[in-house]
C-alpha cells in the first residue's frame, strides 16, 4: 500500500507542479486555413503557397515551424517551383535530421499533451517530406541530392507484432501491452517500447523507386538496379514497371501525386488516441498516360498513404508512450481508491486521494487529448512514371486517373537538353477536377519554358497582352517587330516591371516563393514545363492587369497614343 | 516537495543541454577542409617539383559531387569549391608553382544563362587540369545515436592525357544523440 500511495502523491505533485509552472496546453490543434485547403484542392497551388508563405513560423524553435515549411514545400513544389522551394526543402531536411528535437519538451509532454511538442511527424510523414526533397533536388537536375533524400526516407521501422501477439496492431494495442507490462513490473513498459520491437527494412516503395532514378540518373546503375529490386519487394503491384524501367529506356519521370491525404483525428475515450482516417478512398486504379503520338499506358499506384498511417510501423512512439502514461496512471488511481475505500480508516488518505482523483481526472481529461497536427497537404497516393520524350518536340501529356474525372494535361515539356541526362517532373492532379477548367493543355499564355507562339504574345500581359516571358532582349525584339513598345528599350521596360513591384527572378524573392502576376501576385517566376502550375498557370484564363504604379499608367497611355497614331492614316 | 525538486533540475539540465543533435556536415567543416586540401596539395610530388618557371597549369574545379547519405545543399558544395580555391595557402602555392584555379564550367554556364556573368566571360579559360571532389559517407545509427564518418576525395587529374596526378581522401566524423524520429 505504501508503495502505491507514495506514486499517487508524486502524480499529484508532478501535476500540481506543472499545473503551476503554466505548462498546462490547450487541447486544439490547429488546422490549415480551410481557404488555403480549398485552394489546394482546387489546383491553385501558388494561391495556397502564398498564403502559406505569409503564416511562415519563423522561430526554429516553434512548434509549427517544421509542419508550416513541409505545407509550403508541398504547395510550392505542386506549384512547378522547385528553385522557389529550395531554401523551404533545406530546412526541412535539416530539422528532420535533427535529432532529439524534443528532448527538453518530454517531461511534460509525455505527461499531458503532445501539442506542446514541435512537430516533427509521424515516420511516414517523415518518409514522404525525404521523398519530396528528393523530387525537389531532382527538378533542379541536382540528382546527388536527390539520391540523398530519397536514401534517407528509407530508415529502418520498427515492428511490434511480436510483442503484443497480434498481426498488425493499433497504437492502443501497443499502449495496453505496455502499461500492462508496466503494472507487472515497474519500467517494464518503457523497455517493452525501446527493445520489445524488431527493427526491419522499410517497406517504402516510393523511397526505393527514387533512390533507383537518381542512381540511374548519377550513372550507378547497380544501385539503381537493387532499388528497383526492392520497390518491387515492397509492393509487389510494381513488378511490371519496375521490369519497364530495366527494360526500356527512359529520360523522364513524372511522380503524379493523387487525392487528399488521411485526417488525424483524436478518438478513444477523452479522444486520447490519435487515429488517422482516409479522406480519399485506397483503390488499385492506375494512372493512364497520353502521350501524343504514343500509345496510351497505364501504371500501378506505387505508394498508397493511406495505408503508410494505418501501420503502427509508420507510426511515433511518443504516442504509445502518452498512452501509456494514461493508461497507467488511471489504473493507478482507480487501484489506490478501491484500497482507501474499503479501509476508511484514515480521513486524511481519503481526502487526499479524493482530490487527487479530482485533479488528475480534470487534467488528464483536459490535457490527455492526442495531438492531431499533421501533414494536411500530403497525397492519398502517387504513381511513377517513366517516358522518353524527344528534347527537339514540346509534349502535350495527359495524365488520369482510371475510372475518374480526375485528370490534368501537361503541356510544353520537352526531352532533357542533354543526352545521357534525367529529368523529373512533380505533378499533382487536384483533388476537385470540377474545378479546374484549364485542363485542356492549350497554350494561352507566352511564357519563357517555351517558343511556342499564342494570339496577343506580341505584348506584354501587364499592357493588356498575353506574354508573361521575361523583358529580355529576344523578346523585346518580338515587341517591336510586331509594332509594340517602340518606345520602350528592355531596361526601361524591365523598370516598368520594378516599379509594378514585380520580380523576374526567385533570387529576387530572396530565394522565396511568389504568387505570379497571372494569379494576382508580384511574380514573373514560370513554373517548370510539365508540372500542373505551369498547365493552371499559362493553359487557363485570367484577369487582365491592373497597374499599380503610375510609372505604368503612363507608359500604357503613351503606347495607346502611338498605337493610335499608327492607325490613323 | 521531494518529486517536485526533484523536476526542476531534470528541466533545467534539459534545457542547457549541448549534446550535438545532428551529424551533418557543416560550412566550417568545409573550412577546416580546404586548409587540410590546401596543406595536402602542398606536398604533392606532381606540385612539390615544380616552380615559378615550369608549364603554367590552369585548374579547373567543379562543384563536389554528393554520394554521402546526407543532403549536402548546392550553395554549400559550391563553398567548399570556393573555400579551397580562395585558400590563402594555395592561392601563394598557385603563385610559386606556376598554376591558377579557375571558374568551374557549371558555374560559367550558369552565370551566363542567368545573365550575371557578361557574355564573352572566361571565353579562353582553356583549363589543363580538373581537380574534382566526391563526398561519400558510411552511417550508423541505433535508438538514441547516429554516427557518420564522411569521406572526401579530391583528385587531380590532367585532362589531355587523362592521368590523374593526385588523389587524396579526408576523413571527417561526425556523432550525434538524440531519437531520430524525434
Amino acid at each position: 500500500m505504501r508503495p502505491r500511495m507514495n506514486h499517487l502523491r508524486s502524480v499529484i505533485v508532478r501535476l500540481a507542479a506543472c499545473a503551476a509552472l503554466g505548462t498546462l496546453p490547450a487541447c486544439a490543434s490547429p488546422r490549415i486555413d480551410p481557404r488555403i485547403a480549398a485552394a489546394a484542392d482546387a489546383g491553385r497551388f501558388g494561391v495556397a503557397g502564398d498564403a502559406l508563405g505569409a503564416s511562415l513560423h519563423d522561430n526554429p524553435g516553434d512548434r509549427e515551424y517544421l509542419l508550416s515549411r513541409v505545407q509550403l514545400m508541398l504547395a510550392v513544389l505542386a506549384e512547378g517551383q522547385p528553385q522557389a522551394a529550395e531554401e523551404t526543402a533545406n530546412d526541412v531536411y535539416a530539422l528532420l535530421r535533427r535529432q532529439g528535437l524534443n528532448a527538453d519538451r518530454t517531461v511534460r509532454s509525455v505527461v499531458f499533451h503532445e501539442g506542446v511538442r514541435i512537430w516533427k511527424g509521424e515516420p511516414f510523414e517523415q518518409a514522404l517530406a525525404y521523398s519530396y526533397i528528393g523530387m525537389q533536388k531532382a527538378m533542379l537536375g541536382e540528382w546527388d541530392n536527390a539520391r540523398a533524400a530519397a536514401q534517407s526516407s528509407l530508415f529502418l521501422l520498427r515492428d511490434f507484432s511480436r510483442a503484443t501477439g497480434k498481426q498488425n496492431p493499433t497504437t492502443l494495442d501497443i499502449a495496453r501491452r505496455a502499461a500492462e507490462a508496466d503494472r507487472a513490473d515497474a519500467g517494464e513498459g518503457d523497455r517493452l517500447l525501446d527493445h520489445g520491437y524488431v527493427a526491419e527494412q522499410t517497406d517504402f516503395a516510393l523511397g526505393y523507386l527514387l533512390t533507383a532514378i537518381a542512381s540511374k540518373a548519377l550513372g550507378r546503375e547497380d544501385e539503381a538496379s537493387d532499388n528497383l529490386t526492392a520497390a518491387a519487394r515492397a509492393n509487389p503491384r510494381l513488378e511490371p514497371l519496375v521490369e519497364q524501367m530495366r527494360q526500356r529506356p527512359f529520360n523522364t519521370v513524372l511522380f503524379v501525386d493523387y487525392g487528399r491525404g488521411p485526417a488525424k483525428i483524436a478518438s478513444g475515450p477523452d479522444g486520447a488516441v490519435a487515429e488517422f482516417l482516409p479522406r480519399t478512398r485506397s483503390d488499385d486504379r492506375g494512372l493512364t498516360v497520353r502521350v501524343e503520338g504514343a500509345e496510351p499506358c497505364t501504371v500501378p499506384v506505387a505508394q498508397d498513404v493511406n495505408s503508410m498511417a494505418r501501420s503502427h510501423r509508420w507510426r511515433n512512439l511518443e504516442e504509445v508512450r502518452a498512452l501509456k502514461s494514461t493508461l497507467g496512471d488511471l489504473l493507478l488511481v482507480g487501484g489506490v481508491a478501491v484500497a482507501a475505500n474499503s479501509r476508511g480508516d484514515n480521513r486524511d488518505t481519503q481526502m487526499a486521494v479524493g482530490a487527487g482523483m479530482a485533479l488528475l481526472g480534470a487534467l488528464l481529461k483536459a490535457g490527455s487529448t492526442a495531438d492531431t497536427r499533421h501533414a494536411e497537404l500530403l497525397p492519398q497516393r502517387t504513381y511513377v512514371v517513366p517516358l522518353w520524350l524527344e528534347p527537339e518536340d514540346e509534349h502535350q501529356i495527359e495524365v488520369q486517373v482510371e475510372g475518374s474525372e480526375s485528370r490534368v494535361t501537361l503541356a510544353s515539356l520537352r526531352g532533357p537538353a542533354f543526352p545521357d541526362t534525367m529529368q523529373l517532373r512533380y505533378v499533382r492532379i487536384p483533388a476537385q477536377p470540377d474545378r479546374a477548367p484549364w485542363r485542356s493543355g492549350e497554350l494561352r499564355y507566352a511564357n519563357p519554358r517555351t517558343d511556342e507562339r499564342v494570339p496577343g504574345d506580341e505584348t506584354p500581359y501587364i499592357f493588356g497582352g498575353r506574354c508573361v516571358r521575361l523583358p529580355d532582349a529576344e523578346t523585346v525584339r518580338r515587341y517591336h517587330d510586331a509594332g509594340r513598345l517602340t518606345n520602350l528599350t528592355g531596361v526601361e521596360l524591365e523598370n516598368l516591371y520594378r516599379a509594378e513591384g514585380i520580380t523576374l527572378t526567385v533570387e529576387d524573392q530572396r530565394g522565396a516563393f511568389a504568387r505570379h502576376v497571372l494569379d494576382g501576385g508580384t511574380s514573373l517566376v514560370a513554373p517548370l514545363a510539365g508540372t500542373t502550375g505551369y498547365s493552371r498557370l499559362f493553359c487557363g484564363e485570367h484577369p487582365p492587369y491592373k497597374p499599380r504604379s503610375d510609372e505604368l499608367r503612363r507608359a500604357i497611355a503613351e503606347e495607346r497614343a502611338l498605337a493610335g497614331a499608327a492607325d490613323r492614316p | 516537495m521531494r518529486n517536485f525538486a526533484a523536476i526542476l533540475p531534470c528541466v533545467a539540465l534539459c534545457a542547457c543541454a549541448s549534446v550535438p543533435r545532428s551529424s551533418r556536415l557543416t560550412t566550417q567543416d568545409f573550412t577546416l577542409l580546404a586548409a587540410d586540401v590546401a596543406a595536402a596539395l602542398n606536398q604533392a610530388p606532381a606540385i612539390r617539383e615544380r616552380d615559378a618557371a615550369s608549364p603554367r597549369w590552369t585548374i579547373a574545379m567543379n562543384k563536389a559531387e554528393n554520394l554521402s547519405n546526407d543532403l549536402i545543399p548546392s550553395r554549400e558544395q559550391w563553398a567548399l569549391v570556393t573555400s579551397v580555391r580562395d585558400h590563402a595557402d594555395l592561392v601563394r602555392l598557385g603563385r610559386e608553382k606556376n598554376f591558377a584555379l579557375i571558374i568551374p564550367a557549371e558555374r560559367l554556364r550558369e552565370g551566363l544563362a542567368s545573365g550575371s556573368l557578361e557574355p564573352g566571360t572566361a571565353a579562353d579559360r582553356a583549363p589543363t587540369h580538373e581537380l574534382a571532389a566526391t563526398i561519400l559517407s558510411v552511417s550508423r545509427s541505433a535508438i538514441t545515436s547516429r554516427a557518420d564518418v564522411y569521406v572526401c576525395e579530391f583528385r587531380l587529374t590532367e585532362i589531355g592525357s587523362g592521368e590523374l596526378l593526385w588523389s587524396q581522401t579526408f576523413d571527417i566524423k561526425r556523432a550525434a544523440h538524440g531519437l531520430s524520429f524525434d
